[in-house]
């Protein structure tokens, strides 16, 4: 792409959402932390899926936008 | 969580019912579906559309599912921390409200004046699921715990509780 009016807005667009997302990961992890029953196994594994899953998105997200930059 | 005095035991926990949470998080997996499906389906159908920014239009999708996740997470965090735990001296209430703010509060057994139920709707009446009212003696008055379980078993255990350990007998047994 020839226009990099729209790498930036990407980029920005891209930053924005992770800070976002993480921001929101961080405080739903540490009601979690803060709050489940001590030992509760079960929701150590739903924190580590969902936090995994996010991550999973970012990822995807940014190769996304590294491909739309290069292409 | 909850720090339990000497003595004390965890009876039962209780958290609202599966179908409030199935129906919540139902709602933003749907959505997120549509959102991530979008971009294919424009694709499959209006050729040329994109004109070239096809990856923007791609990770746009996946940003916005990304957030339509964390929601879920939050919606589980809802769900599975705003709990009512009944010990053999108290019932202790923990409520998460949004993401910022939480209460915690308890009332004693022997402070509780009356517990009632409310089951309105097909939905609740079917799935057996609704709403417990105590009334308790102290300054917060009256406690809610929306959309649990079979609420008039809880209702008859608290009261049998209540006057086990008061030694007063069950204010009522009927919903």
């Amino acid at each position: 792409m020839e226009d990099p009016f729209f790498n930036v807005a990407a980029a920005l667009a891209f930053i924005v959402f992770q800070a976002v997302a993480v921001v929101l990961v961080v405080v739903i992890r540490y009601h979690f932390k803060r709050f489940a029953i001590a030992g509760d196994r079960l929701a150590e594994k739903i924190v580590l899926f969902m936090s995994w899953g996010t991550a999973v998105f970012g990822v995807a997200a940014f190769i996304l936008l590294l491909a739309g930059i290069a292409s | 969580m909850v720090e339990l005095q000497s003595g004390e035991k965890i009876i039962r926990v209780y958290r609202p019912h599966w179908f409030v949470f199935f129906l919540a998080v139902g709602k933003i997996a749907a959505l997120m579906a549509v959102i991530f499906a979008a971009p294919f389906s424009f694709r499959a159908y209006l050729p040329g559309l994109y004109s070239g920014r096809e990856e923007f239009v791609f990770m746009g999708a996946v940003l916005a599912t990304e957030i339509l996740w964390v929601l879920i997470f939050l919606t589980i965090a809802d769900y599975y921390l705003d709990i009512w735990v009944v010990t053999n001296s108290r019932v202790v209430f923990i409520e998460l409200h949004g993401l910022f703010s939480r209460t915690v509060s308890s009332v004693n057994l022997e402070n509780i004046q009356d517990v009632s139920t409310e089951v309105r709707g097909f939905l609740p009446m079917i799935l057996r699921y609704g709403n417990v009212v105590i009334q308790s003696a102290g300054t917060r008055g009256q406690f809610v715990f929306r959309h649990v379980p079979n609420p008039h078993e809880i209702k008859d255990m608290i009261l049998e509780m209540r006057s086990a350990v008061s030694g007063v007998a069950p204010l009522s047994n009927k919903g």
